[in-house]
């Protein structure tokens, strides 16, 4: 069902996680993925499990919610895992016909897998514990340090965009039922009668978004809304000491990374 | 010839931490020529409920049938029951897509495989019915009309399918008071003139009153009530307990008893409260 999607969702709690300063997060964030894309061992691969797992453990997450967040891209998953299954060149130690499994592929395959799930969680981590008002907040404030104009306007969109994911969902799944109510049919069929078949769910989705654009930035513009010049905020982020003891753990994690990788 | 939910119960997200009963037991009868109505709360289930009468949704548990024929067993062609049970969402004006009323309105018809000139002779007919003229409207694209005309439009889309059993959920939501009472004025019609057996689900007690005869209550996704619309409205006091509001004229009625005029306080229409108050006054004249 649609509705499993967890991206953009947000989950309140009162975890060490929850607490962080948005800004400690997403820049961990950064250096988390970039330890990942780093990682091209077992030995990296283990020190990437760990950490995963101790942060996900430290969020209260509900592991089913991450798990949820993974469902839909199963088949890009598997297709992943096929792939360098029978592509990589290497040892044989498999084969049936022109089909061939190396020891090589075999790894390349899982490491691909891991590092497709663990990207994939560890961002729906940020979204599941960070309220979409303080997630605004660290964006634009990430931004504004790296000297990107508009990066208020651009933080804005973001937020909007993530806010308004469940509820085209829900609205996706409205139209639907009354296109089924009226006999159609979205589930069977060749490709071409399929793709058809989503024009009558296409076109009322489309006009709702744009009505519920316009009047979403009609009531903006009630509430004075102007962008972001000489906007205060009520709620200023402050580092705490918590997020510096962040910084330190992610730069160690990012370190053995490197080390792992380069220093032989 | 009828709806019949047998011990239905409804469960969202089952086994996880959302698991809500959204339904329990519900055990429902609605006979073919019936106008019903359903009331009850925001989240009370009503919504729920009608989707399980044309399969959009399948129960956890019960069974669910039309015309004798359960349409929760493996296999079933639901698309012979969607026929049969039109379904009418809320706002169903959001689900107009096509480039001209015509072409929206045969979208039904279409996917039921009809031959060009019967899926004319259909939506002449559904246009007929919530009168709008055939041949000023059928080129018009859909998006010019009102927000009256778009709703009649929408609700021709499913009467065009030639539905026995009409099911609406909320059909005068977010219109104005003229246009409430033309769609009204048109589901009376159908259900006299065609015959066809209506389901209304509704906010709006005054509507309410006035349209239906059987009035089925439900609160918290059990049945309350399943009466006659005067005898689930002589319960105001336990109705107002389940935050659901009785008909003005009735309040109006009960406030007049309170101040010690003798009227009856089952009225449910304007036209009945006013018999009732000159009555009344009539007889104190000649009291006195």
């Amino acid at each position: 069902m649609l509705k499993d999607l967890t991206i953009g969702q947000y989950i309140p709690g009162n975890s060490i996680i929850h607490r962080l300063d948005p800004r400690t997060k997403i820049i961990s964030l950064f250096f988390y993925m970039t330890g990942l894309f780093v990682a091209n061992s077992t030995a990296g691969y283990l020190g990437v499990t760990f950490f995963t797992i101790g942060v996900i453990l430290l969020s209260q997450i509900r592991i089913i919610m991450l798990l949820k967040g993974l469902k839909p891209l199963w088949i890009i998953m598997v297709l992943t895992l096929i792939l360098h299954f029978f592509i990589t060149e290497g040892t044989i130690i498999w084969h049936w016909g022109i089909l061939k499994i190396t020891s090589e592929g075999l790894q390349q395959g899982i490491f691909m897998l891991l590092r497709l799930i663990y990207l994939v969680t560890i961002t729906s981590l940020l979204t599941l514990t960070t309220s979409p008002i303080s997630l605004t907040d660290g964006i634009e404030r990430v931004l504004k340090a790296l000297y990107v104009p508009v990066a208020h306007e651009l933080a804005m969109m973001m937020t909007i965009a993530l806010r308004f994911i469940p509820t085209l969902i829900e609205e996706t799944e409205k139209i639907m039922k009354a296109q089924m109510a009226r006999g159609a049919d979205f589930d069977s069929g060749g490709l071409l009668s399929r793709a058809k078949s989503l024009i009558p769910l296409l076109v009322p989705l489309f006009l709702s978004s744009f009505r519920r654009a316009d009047e979403l930035a009609m009531a903006m513009e009630a509430r004075c809304y102007r962008g972001g010049e000489n906007r205060t905020r009520m709620k200023q982020l402050v580092m705490k000491q918590r997020d510096y003891c962040t910084y330190v753990v992610v730069l160690i994690f990012f370190g053995a990374m490197l080390a792992i990788r380069f220093w032989k | 010839m009828s709806l019949i939910t047998a011990g239905v119960y409804f469960t969202y997200q089952p086994n996880s931490p959302y698991e809500t009963h959204v339904l329990k037991n519900i055990n429902l009868e609605i006979k073919e020529g019936e106008f019903v109505g359903l009331i009850g709360h925001t989240g009370s289930g009503k919504s729920t409920l009608i989707q399980h009468f044309n399969g959009l949704l399948k129960p956890s548990a019960g069974k669910v049938f039309v015309d004798g024929q359960d349409i929760t067993q493996k296999g079933m062609k639901l698309k012979a029951i969607r026929q049969k049970v039109g379904m009418v969402f809320q706002y169903p004006e959001h689900q107009l897509f096509e480039e001209t009323v015509f072409k929206d309105i045969a979208f039904g018809p279409q996917n039921l495989g009809m031959s060009p000139q019967l899926i004319e002779k259909r939506v002449k007919n559904a246009m007929r019915l919530v009168d709008l003229d055939y041949v000023r409207y059928r080129d018009l694209s859909p998006f010019v009309l009102s927000g009256g005309e778009k709703r009649r439009a929408a609700i021709a889309g499913v009467l065009a399918m030639n539905p026995q059993y009409l099911i609406l959920d909320e059909p005068t939501a977010g219109l104005d008071p003229r246009g409430r009472e033309e769609i009204l004025a048109h589901i009376v019609k159908i259900h006299r003139n065609e015959g066809i057996t209506v389901i209304l689900v509704s906010h709006n007690m005054d509507d309410v009153a006035r349209l239906v005869g059987r009035l089925v209550v439900i609160n918290q996704g059990e049945i309350v009530y399943d009466n006659p619309t005067r005898q689930v409205f002589a319960e105001f006091e336990s109705l107002q307990k389940i935050s659901l509001d009785i008909p003005t004229v009735t309040k109006l009625m009960i406030r007049l008893q309170e101040k010690g005029w003798p009227v009856r306080s089952d009225i449910l229409t304007i036209e009945e409260a006013q018999e009732e108050i000159m009555k009344v006054v009539r007889g104190g004249r000649a009291d006195a």
